[in-house]
């Protein structure tokens, strides 16, 4: 299909082009847009809404706070052979500090890349109704409140709107708190996170966030 | 200076097209899919679906997950469609482009704060450029400056006369809703006067230099270098040409039916747009073994039988368990016991010089029982050494299960637990799930089915054999309980059914799921 380039310049019937002058108005004044949502966003002063999945990713945090929490066994996969057994921890509000998501990409053509995002270094980022699919999770230590561990995941409501398949076992707890956590994780689902001063940073060297 | 690069890189452009032309089959389809995209603002429509198909692709959780979240992820989706249906007006209606594009634009911009950043600004940045190219896309006002164009449509307006570009094509083409449709003439035209096509060529070449070839390199790499993750949905239209490798990601649609190259008003065109929704819980990921080899496997194994033997030599010979037989009892606490006032306990935990009677009849001391539905799959868990400080053996209590069975359990209160290297082990359909962890909880109530360990005698620091006691043996709700200012139990193993604690305090956490 290359070959359209031959006969830019010819007469087609019925053809047409693209005129420049008339795309920048639309798109200098979006560009414009992207820019000042841009620094909303990273000022926290909007929230931005995540939903992530795919391969597994890894998340490190210094510090992470939560306010009603369920989790149950969950897996994801579209059927028994490859299904992914995880741990299903949802959070009804949060914060997280000092956080860095990486993400291993192998592309076409480039090869594999990877995605180091950094935020939160200087005040904690917000999250609320955050779902996540965890692989492997270590944490240095922390504190859990309002504990029960073994009720049944249909009828936890330690974060709302997230409950297991009946007969499951399920854990809640009211706050926790928890240091120096280091994730593998499949997928995450925020309803809305305040970001603080993002950065983003591709590479192709491998480094990841742990 | 300008003027010359551009016209040397047109020159170029045009001399490389001329060279894929020769080299390229099917010369006769190609040019017949050229005349339709020539016709509406293909690459438009290609920029917009790619945006689309990117935010949809990149961020689908298990979709039954994304709807218990609600609008937060569903935005995804309905940003993605609505970016997929305004491409294939593009293609399909190319007369609606000015308001498509307008709403196109919006939903890109609207991505960025709903959907992951817009698809970490790769498809909001997609479906902006896009919007851009349709807005800007204008039919061609007819031309007549050469006579084999005589079978041309009439066209809407004589402007532009002996021009072959109009310096200001918006203007010059008032009746642009008259487009024509799909000429039959381009085959006929091109082959019987390639002389007239290479001089109207370079006379026009100046003004228009070829923005098609940039135009498709650029898609080229951005669809292929920027969208690993899409389904061939959004790569088929522009880069048939380039092999592209299967997706990473296995995802229903990718056998759906893509977008055909010609684009053709059937239903296969709009079941891209329809497919991304039934993308239900699909996000496995195909480069697993990359991502679990970052995994450290040797913790995985630390809940090997071996090793659990290992700790359990510690306190030489287990006794068979104790278990087996149902001894019943009451189907439910009294409702006084649910009132009961907590007892006599040690403040101080590590005050052991405190002497009460052991056993403490009537009135059960500690907190109540709890009330909420258990779930009957309950995991093993073990620990080198439990330690109790105030411990409270209430004996056997019957506890709700959520489908309305229940379940007879041992319940043991402490006002201080420690627990050193406790393991948690829970397997299901398959896979399990451990947990390593060091605890340190006050006021918690336990609830096991069965408890296995060495017993440490306080005062003689004498640890007996291994004793294992089944919840069934002990008649459930006796109306007496056991106080021991401390109680530490070695190499313990035990069904945990149920921990209700008000604070828990962990340290080396380590989880880890995996197939068994």
């Amino acid at each position: 299909m290359s070959d359209r380039c031959t006969y830019t310049g010819t007469s087609t019937p019925g053809a047409g082009r693209t005129h420049w002058k008339r795309s920048a108005v639309m798109f200098v004044p979006c560009t414009l847009a992207v820019g000042a949502l841009g620094i909303a966003l990273a000022q926290g002063a909007l929230a931005a809404s995540f939903a992530v999945s795919g391969a597994a990713f890894k998340v490190s945090a210094s510090e992470i706070t939560a306010e009603g929490m369920s989790s149950f066994p969950s897996s994801i996969g579209d059927s028994a052979d490859d299904a992914k057994p995880v741990l299903l921890a949802a959070v009804k509000n949060g914060t997280v500090s000092d956080v860095c998501v990486s993400l291993k990409q192998k592309l076409p053509l480039v090869g594999d890349i990877t995605m180091l995002v950094h935020s939160g270094a200087d005040k904690p980022l917000e999250g609320s109704n955050l779902v996540v699919n965890a692989d492997a999770l270590t944490g240095g230590g922390g504190k859990v409140t309002g504990v029960q561990v073994g009720r049944d995941a249909s009828t936890l409501t330690g974060a709302p709107g997230v409950t297991g398949p009946k007969g499951t076992f399920g854990v809640q707890a009211s706050t926790a708190v928890a240091h120096d956590v280091e994730s593998t994780a499949y997928a995450a689902n925020g309803g809305a996170l305040t970001l603080e001063k993002l950065e983003i940073e591709f590479s192709r060297t491998g480094k990841q966030c742990f | 200076m300008f003027s010359f690069v551009l016209g040397f890189l047109s020159e170029l452009a045009r001399e490389t097209g001329d060279w894929f032309d020769r080299i390229l089959p099917a010369p006769r389809l190609r040019r017949s899919l050229r005349g339709r995209r020539r016709g509406r603002p293909f690459w438009a429509a290609v920029w917009v679906i790619a945006g689309g198909v990117e935010m949809v692709a990149i961020p689908l959780a298990p979709l039954p997950l994304m709807i218990k979240i609600g609008v937060g992820a569903m935005s995804a989706v309905g940003i993605s469609l609505v970016l997929i249906a305004g491409g294939l007006f593009f293609l399909f209606e190319p007369d609606q482009r000015m308001f498509v594009s307008v709403v196109t634009a919006i939903a890109s911009l609207t991505s960025m704060a709903t959907t992951n950043l817009g698809g970490f600004g790769v498809g909001m940045m997609a479906g902006l450029i896009g919007s851009s190219l349709a807005f800007g896309w204008m039919p061609d006002p007819v031309r007549e400056t050469d006579g084999d164009d005589g079978d041309r449509l009439p066209g809407p307006s004589g402007t532009g006369q002996g021009d072959p570009a109009p310096a200001e094509p918006a203007e010059a083409a008032p009746g642009a809703t008259g487009m024509p449709r799909e000429g039959g003439a381009p085959k006929d035209q091109e082959v019987s006067a390639p002389k007239a096509r290479e001089d109207r060529a370079r006379s026009g070449s100046r003004r228009r230099p070829a923005r098609s070839p940039a135009l498709f390199v650029v898609s080229a790499m951005v669809v292929t270098a920027g969208l690993p993750a899409v389904g061939t949905a959004a790569a088929a239209p522009g880069t048939d040409v380039f092999p592209l490798p299967r997706p990473t990601l296995a995802r229903p649609w990718d056998s759906a039916p893509s977008p055909s190259p010609t684009p053709t008003p059937s239903p296969g065109g709009t079941g891209s747009a329809s497919a991304p929704p039934a993308a239900a819980g699909s996000p496995q990921a195909t480069g697993d073994t990359d991502a679990d080899s970052g995994d450290s496997p040797d913790q995985d194994d630390s809940q090997g039988p071996g090793e659990r033997d290992d700790r359990a030599g510690a306190a030489r010979v287990t006794l068979p368990c104790l278990t087996g037989v149902d001894t019943g009892g009451l189907p439910d606490p009294d409702q006084e016991l649910e009132e009961a006032t907590p007892g006599k306990t040690s403040a101080d935990p590590d005050d052991l010089t405190a002497l009460r009677p052991p056993v403490v009849v009537g009135d059960r001391p500690g907190r109540p029982r709890s009330t909420y539905p258990i779930s009957p799959d309950h995991p093993e868990v073990g620990a080198d050494t439990l330690t109790a400080y105030g411990a409270i053996i209430h004996g056997a209590a019957y506890l709700p299960t959520a489908d309305g069975g229940r379940m007879k359990v041992l319940w043991v209160h402490a006002d201080r637990l420690i627990a050193d290297n406790y393991t948690f082990r829970l397997e299901g359909a398959g896979q399990v799930r451990t947990i390593d962890v060091d605890l340190d909880i006050p006021q918690v109530d336990i609830y096991v089915t069965q408890l296995t360990g060495s017993i440490t005698i306080p005062v003689l620091g004498v640890a007996t054999p291994r004793i294992c006691v089944g919840a069934d043996i002990v008649p459930a709700n006796l109306p007496v309980a056991v106080q021991l200012p401390k109680l530490s139990v070695t190499a313990v193993e035990a069904g945990q059914v149920l921990v209700d604690a008000e604070t828990v305090n962990f340290a080396d956490l380590s989880m880890h799921s995996k197939d068994r």
